[in-house]
């Protein structure tokens, strides 16, 4: 009998502990955060650009938060490492929308990794999950069959390698040389010069490529040696930071000094950055003749009001990035043209979540961004979306480096064909 | 190498069980192993290369189906990058070289290559000749073997994206990882054979070990015998094969020992005829090519050879090159016909000298009567043989010196037989004075009372036998001698013995000491004169009123009385030889023979008794004695003819070498 009636007395205890826990969450609570998955390289050859990605943005969602979030939300990145590869990549999105159940998927970087988590966007469809803004310009979710599952803020590879090749046509160099990261990142710029040069009826003259991965000390010698055979007018590189960069090195080691072109994936500021310290220790300069096409303006262009918000939150924001995800030996880049980016990726989807006042409905982020037109983002240009249309903004930029810094091209007529 | 490790285990174990039987099993089993590790790792690597080729080829044709598949939906609108991120997704695929997709245009429109695309792919028609027809649009793989210098050799395989209209995948297998793979499946499949493969030879030791038990026994006490226990004897508990040869083996040690005992006797006394042959023999067999098989001490103490050097040699090292071919045939033609071969044989010893061995060669025959060795029995016979050269030699020497020594005395004779020719006339005149001076046929008729017969016939030249008859007043003397030798010098000595006699019968000597002492004294004086070493035999006989009185030194006197009966009254100790010493008196003496009518004494020198016939034998006393018993009742002159006649007839064609001298008296 005693030990019975015990019994009862200590589940009669725990079931009113519980019950008093449950009700001071519930009056305590802060209001939920909106939870936002991030896939990008925060390790490899590519690290810089998740890095740099997630800081751009981090800088405004911290603003946006301390102001009080969106509709009395904070924003919180969940970001895990893909190191630039295919299958973490597919991991972690399963991780992010099965596990951590975020809204939506945003900033993801590079061609090979979203390419290949665009069908598991099609089996979360039902979910109402969405990619928005990933740091690559290539082709496929940018067409059927899986357009309508991703929104792009930058311009395609294609308008950009389009537009370097228009420009260097322009100067006269039709002899276009290419090389290229052996992926669907490097293909899908390949792919653009060719239907570009194919227009003019021109041939590439020479493609070499390179393994996803290749680091700065490799060396270059073997794609220089088949590119230069061919004697190109230009060349125009799709790869990654380190690579793009060991090749420019070996390219000018060899004596090939024509223009040299890298679009916006490249990261400018980090190849630039490469090259400069080789330069140094070898006495040499690396940098001239070198073109960049970028997607969002220079953080240098001050007359842009979005360029002086990002530079003063750039400026005031602590770094912040992913928990165990920071290296050792890391360094403030300062001001880049991929942070700057990923400012505008946040201060756009920031406008975007601002239209929506729960996720209930699971079509709600696309219906609302494909009824916002003439977004203003402070770069001088509406941003435009539709159900057509999933693309931002079209604009290429293009930069070249002068006294060490990345300065936009004003002139073009030093590269003509002499 | 695992066999070297298996072998040496199998020795291991045999000195642990000492199973000689399992040897032969395991060393089997080895080989038989050898065997089908190599012909299953063969069978193995032909059938791994064809099922990994072929494994191959169905991923690769699999991988370019998927590609080829999944391009169909987004070939058309060539988002490149989709096409490269799927091909990328296979390139992690184990032993995927590389992968092309092309368009129909033949165009490469993603790839795996770094750096860049090999030329082959560029110039290769398999990839940019594409003539699509339709009617030859297919969907089937192609595969080819490429050689590619960047990547080496790899397997292409070709798979039309909708059969063709839209292009082409194509992958490529390391051809070397294929390989690669087949070598380790090998070995893994050889390393596992191998161990299984000890496992049970190490189950087949202990269960040949168990087996062996038994064995063992019988085979320790197979050993005992071998070393000469005869008094083993096996117990083995089973009742077995094993059993049964155990008692059949204890039977067969009683009968080995039997047979053990009589061999070692037999050996023993075999033993000691070979050592009593190698000590008293020069010993050596050889085989049926004449190669020394056996030398004993013997033979290489004579031939001064060791016995290394001898074994193994043909019996030609001994050859001394003395022999004739013909010899040598000889003897090989004897032995190798199974004959014994007797002979005397030059060898030659090491340092060359000769030596010679009285040789006995025997055949050892084998089954089929054929020789199969010789044994060769010896004996030095090295000095009697230079003995009998040496004699041989001598022989020769003198043979040589005779020859011509004749020479010389031949010519001396041709020289002599000159002289002889003059000299021959006036020995003629001295036979003719010989016999002249012997006794008249009237002066012997004029003897009374005796009847006398006497007959001389000289040899071919002057002889030297003398005869007389004297009478005087009632006595007769009678004389008879023999000069020895012939010729001129003994002719002149029986003329002075007959001067003699006649001279001491003139002045009456009756006493026939001083008759034939003083006869001697005579002769002596003229012998000693003519420094002659001649002398003579001279019988004196006195007849006077029936009695004889006989004296001096010659041939026996034959009496015969009248009947026919013989008496021979011996000479030799009646006297001295006449002229041989200066006084003989003391040896004189006589014999006295009285004489009735009818009974009567013959006389005779040596020429008679020792006449030759033609087969040299001689006539004898004993046929004369018989010839004058026969005639003796004849008279004295036919008793002479008959006697005469018999001797004649006796020489017959012979020469006649002495003087015949015969006198027959016989008392009327």
């Amino acid at each position: 009998m005693i030990v019975k009636s015990l019994g009862r007395l200590a589940l009669i205890i725990i079931l009113c502990f519980w019950f008093w826990l449950s009700c001071s969450a519930v009056l305590l609570a802060e209001p939920e955060p909106i939870i936002i998955g991030m896939s990008a390289a925060f390790t490899g050859t590519s690290a810089n650009l998740g890095r740099e990605l997630y800081r751009g943005s981090m800088a405004y969602f911290e603003h946006i938060n301390q102001l009080g979030g969106v509709n009395g939300r904070p924003i919180v990145i969940k970001a895990y490492d893909d190191g630039y590869n295919p299958l973490p990549a597919i991991k972690n999105t399963i991780r992010l929308v099965e596990q951590d159940r975020v809204s939506l998927l945003f900033d993801y970087v590079g061609t090979p990794t979203v390419t290949r988590i665009l069908p598991l966007l099609k089996k979360y469809q039902s979910q109402g999950i969405f990619l928005l803004f990933p740091f690559t310009g290539a082709q496929p979710h940018r067409q059927p069959p899986y357009e309508e599952l991703v929104f792009n803020l930058r311009a395609s590879y294609r308008e950009e390698t389009a537009g370097l090749v228009e420009h260097f046509l322009a100067l006269g160099r039709k002899r276009i040389a290419i090389f290229y990261q052996i992926d669907a990142y490097g293909r899908s710029g390949w792919d653009g010069i060719k239907r570009k040069l194919e227009k003019f009826k021109l041939p590439i003259v020479a493609e070499a490529t390179y393994r996803r991965g290749t680091e700065y000390n490799s060396s270059f010698l073997a794609q220089v040696e088949i590119i230069k055979k061919a004697n190109p007018e230009a060349i125009i590189s799709i790869g990654s930071y380190q690579a793009c960069a060991g090749f420019i090195r070996d390219a000018r080691d060899a004596g090939l000094d024509i223009p040299i072109a890298n679009i916006s994936f490249v990261g400018s500021e980090s190849l630039l950055q490469l090259l400069l310290e080789t330069g140094q220790q070898s006495q040499r300069d690396y940098t001239y003749n070198l073109i960049n096409s970028q997607v969002v303006p220079s953080y240098e262009d001050l007359s842009l009001p979005a360029v002086e918000e990002y530079r003063q939150l750039m400026d005031t924001s602590p770094y912040k990035l992913p928990q165990n995800l920071v290296p050792e030996d890391y360094q403030n880049p300062g001001y880049t043209f991929v942070s700057f980016e990923g400012f505008l990726n946040a201060k756009l989807l920031v406008r975007i979540l601002t239209n929506i006042p729960n996720f209930s409905q699971k079509d709600v982020l696309k219906t609302t961004i494909e009824k916002m037109d003439n977004i203003d983002l402070g770069i001088g240009l509406p941003i435009h979306f539709s159900s057509k249309s999933h693309q931002g903004l079209h604009q290429i930029y293009y930069t070249t480096v002068e006294n060490g810094k990345n300065i936009p091209i004003i002139n073009w007529v030093r590269w003509l064909k002499k | 190498m695992v066999k070297k490790i298996i072998v040496s285990l199998v020795k291991s174990w045999y000195s642990l069980v000492g199973f000689k039987f399992g040897q032969k099993l395991l060393i089997a089993l080895v080989v038989l192993f050898a065997i089908v590790v190599t012909s299953s790792s063969i069978f193995s690597v032909f059938n791994l290369n064809q099922n990994l080729l072929a494994e191959y080829k169905s991923k690769g044709i699999a991988i370019t189906k998927t590609i080829a598949r999944s391009s169909n939906q987004i070939l058309f609108d060539s988002p490149y990058e989709t096409t490269q991120a799927m091909i990328d997704s296979f390139l992690n695929t184990k032993g995927v070289a590389y992968l092309i997709v092309q368009d129909q245009q033949g165009e490469i429109i993603a790839h795996t290559f770094v750096p860049t695309i090999p030329p082959l792919f560029h110039q290769d028609s398999l990839i940019n000749n594409l003539d699509i027809e339709i009617d030859s649009l297919q969907e089937e793989a192609i595969i080819h073997q490429l050689y590619i210098p960047e990547i080496g050799q790899v397997i292409n395989i070709q798979y039309p994206i909708l059969a063709g209209v839209g292009g082409y995948v194509h992958v490529g297998l390391y051809r070397e990882l294929i390989n690669r793979q087949i070598w380790q499946a090998a070995l893994s499949q050889v390393t596992i054979i191998g161990f299984l493969f000890t496992l049970s030879i190490i189950a087949s030791y202990i269960f040949i070990g168990y087996l062996s038990q038994d064995l063992n026994i019988l085979i320790q006490g197979v050993k005992r015998v071998q070393k000469g226990d005869y008094d083993t004897q096996i117990q083995v508990r089973d009742r077995n094969e094993i059993g049964l040869l155990a008692r059949a083996f204890n039977g067969m040690v009683a009968e080995v020992k039997r047979y053990a005992q009589n061999l070692q006797q037999s050996l023993k006394q075999l033993s000691d005829i070979k050592y009593a042959l190698d000590q008293s023999a020069i010993v050596a067999i050889a085989d049926r090519r004449g190669n020394i098989t056996y030398a004993n001490d013997k033979f290489c103490e004579i031939s001064g050879y060791s016995k290394e050097e001898l074994i193994g040699k043909n019996y030609r090292i001994v050859k001394s090159g003395y022999h004739t071919r013909e010899f040598y045939q000889n003897l090989w033609k004897t032995i190798s016909n199974g004959k014994v071969w007797r002979g005397e044989i030059k060898n030659k010893t090491k340092g060359g000298n000769y030596y010679w061995v009285d040789t006995t060669i025997v055949s050892f025959l084998d089954e089929q009567e054929k020789p199969f060795q010789y044994l060769s029995i010896q004996t030095e016979i090295t000095a009697r043989k230079e003995f009998e050269y040496a004699l041989e030699k001598k022989v020769k020497e003198r043979t040589k010196q005779l020859s011509k020594a004749y020479e010389e005395i031949s010519n001396l004779n041709d020289k002599l037989k000159t002289d002889n020719l003059r000299m021959g006339t006036e020995l003629d005149i001295l036979r003719q004075m010989q016999q002249m001076i012997l006794p008249t046929q009237e002066e012997l008729a004029a003897v009374e009372n005796l009847d006398i017969a006497g007959f001389m016939k000289p040899a071919d030249e002057v002889g030297g036998d003398y005869y007389d008859v004297l009478n005087h007043e009632g006595v007769v003397t009678i004389a008879i001698g023999d000069v020895t030798g012939h010729g001129l010098e003994s002719g002149i000595l029986m003329v002075m013995a007959q001067t003699a006699v006649l001279t001491l019968k003139e002045i009456r000597e009756s006493d026939p000491v001083k008759f034939l002492d003083t006869v001697n004294r005579t002769i002596y004086h003229n012998v000693q004169r003519m420094n002659s070493e001649r002398n003579l035999t001279l019988a004196i006989l006195n007849y006077s009123d029936q009695r004889l009185i006989i004296s001096g030194q010659h041939e026996e006197t034959i009496v015969v009385r009248s009947g026919g009966h013989i008496e021979r009254i011996d000479m030799m100790d009646l006297g001295l030889p006449i002229g041989f010493e200066y006084d003989i008196a003391d040896f004189i003496d006589h014999a006295l023979v009285e004489l009735k009518s009818g009974d009567g004494i013959v006389l005779y020198t040596d020429g008679i008794t020792e006449a030759f016939n033609i087969n040299n034998q001689q006539y004898g006393i004993e046929r004369l004695c018989e010839v004058i018993r026969q005639n003796w009742q004849y008279s004295a002159e036919e008793i002479k003819q008959a006697a005469i006649a018999d001797v004649e007839l006796h020489i017959g064609t012979q020469k006649q070498f002495d003087d015949l001298t015969l006198l027959v008296v016989k008392q009327k």
